[in-house]
């Protein structure tokens, strides 16, 4: 879990229709000590003193200029953990905003409940989103692991390099779908030879079968290549 | 290790009292609902039996396959093409390469849910980011898995709210690396 420890447990509350900041307000008073922002430059300038716990940010405020305008107030700031609300919440919106670095994107008429559990784990360093945000999140997190794993193929198996060369040779015909039979043809030797050496191919690779093994030399060779 | 060939399951078809004990407004829409197949790829017996339990008290789910090792998982995942694979983590590593990987390519459509026993995030993390959509501990199999069923059968992810910092931060390595190399 990413460090967000603070000392305070501030919470700024930056809308500019009094309405919703009174709405906000209601369910965190007791809780929280409570400061408010109505516009940019008075949010600018709490951020900087205050440096509060949580950032209740109204992404309609002037100035904010939607999810990007995020960084630069959390530049202010850096612990802070923000917080966004919109009127008009959508999964795609809630991905960009945790690629901007909020900890938080709900929808601007939360019960006031709610509320206050969505900032209670916030502060405690976890975040809050939509379910809907979860499947997007994960397709973005598979497509950059497999990118990178394009670019820097993965640490091979290393339990292939515990056989003897002999081994590894016929691992590879099994792979290919050889019988006992063809491999002994193949390699010059007696069938039971070749036996001896698939029970230690087992044995070393912690497999139970040559069905088992035809699949890891696939998988192996897919990898190596 | 013995090996042993999944076996399809049958399941009784909900055919009786249909969403009897739904109540509501069901009854207004009875659209038939495609069947979400599933396989349970699970060593442990105890929770192959939990989820057994939960997708047969569900209404359009069926087991179509059980393997209970890892290479079994993929034979299986590739004859049977499920919807989804219940996938126990022990299994995961059972490869070089992620298990996962090997199953989602042997099968395009099939979605993979991880079930966990014990393990750290990192793990948990590491076997999301090789493509599972979905992640239920062992132990809450009965509260969660039906849940977890049909948001992945419905193109969702299920996973638990705490694993979500740690997949920004992954993320945030990400672009931070790729900026360092431009």
């Amino acid at each position: 879990m990413s460090e967000r420890a603070r000392n305070s447990s501030v919470v700024l509350i930056a809308s500019p229709i009094a309405g919703v900041r009174g709405q906000w307000s209601q369910g965190l008073r007791e809780k929280f000590p409570l400061y408010e922002a109505a516009e940019r430059s008075v949010l600018e300038r709490n951020m900087s003193n205050l440096k509060p716990a949580i950032l209740l940010l109204d992404l309609a405020l002037p100035g904010l200029g939607g999810v990007e305008g995020v960084s630069s107030v959390q530049k202010l700031s850096p612990l802070t953990s923000i917080i966004l609300m919109t009127s008009t919440p959508n999964d795609r919106e809630g991905f960009s905003a945790l690629k901007a670095g909020a900890r938080g994107y709900c929808s601007m008429d939360m019960d006031p409940n709610l509320l206050r559990k969505a900032v209670s784990v916030v502060i405690k360093g976890e975040i809050w989103v939509a379910r809907n945000v979860f499947a997007p999140l994960l397709e973005e997190l598979t497509a950059l692991t497999e990118r990178r794993h394009k670019e820097f193929p993965p640490n091979l198996d290393t339990r292939l390099d515990r056989l003897t060369p002999r081994e590894r040779e016929i691992a590879q015909l099994i792979g290919g779908g050889a019988s006992n039979k063809e491999i002994a043809g193949r390699l010059n030797i007696t069938e039971a030879t070749v036996k001896a050496h698939l029970t230690a191919i087992f044995r070393k690779l912690g497999l139970s079968d040559r069905l088992g093994l035809a699949l890891f030399v696939t998988e192996y060779n897919r990898v190596a290549r | 290790m013995k090996a042993r060939r999944a076996k399809p399951r049958t399941t009784k078809k909900p055919t009786k009292g249909r969403g009897r004990e739904r109540g509501g407004m069901e009854w207004v829409k009875k659209r038939p609902l495609p069947v979400v197949s599933i396989l349970i790829a699970d060593s442990e017996r105890a929770s192959r039996n939990a989820a057994t339990r939960v997708i047969q008290s569900v209404r359009g789910m069926r087991i179509v396959g059980e393997a209970h090792t890892g290479h079994e998982a993929v034979l299986a995942t590739a004859r049977l093409k499920p919807r989804v694979v219940l996938l126990d983590l022990q299994l995961s590593s059972e490869f070089g390469a992620s298990l996962i990987s090997v199953l989602r390519r042997r099968s395009a459509r099939s979605r993979v849910i991880l079930l966990v026993g014990r393990a750290s995030e990192d793990r948990i993390v590491e076997a999301l980011s090789h493509g599972a959509v979905g992640c239920v501990t062992k132990k809450e199999i009965p509260l969660f898995l039906s849940k977890a069923l049909e948001a992945v059968a419905s193109g969702e992810a299920w996973m638990s709210r705490k694993l979500v910092p740690k997949i920004v931060d992954r993320l945030a390595e990400f672009t931070a690396r790729a900026k360092k190399r431009k």
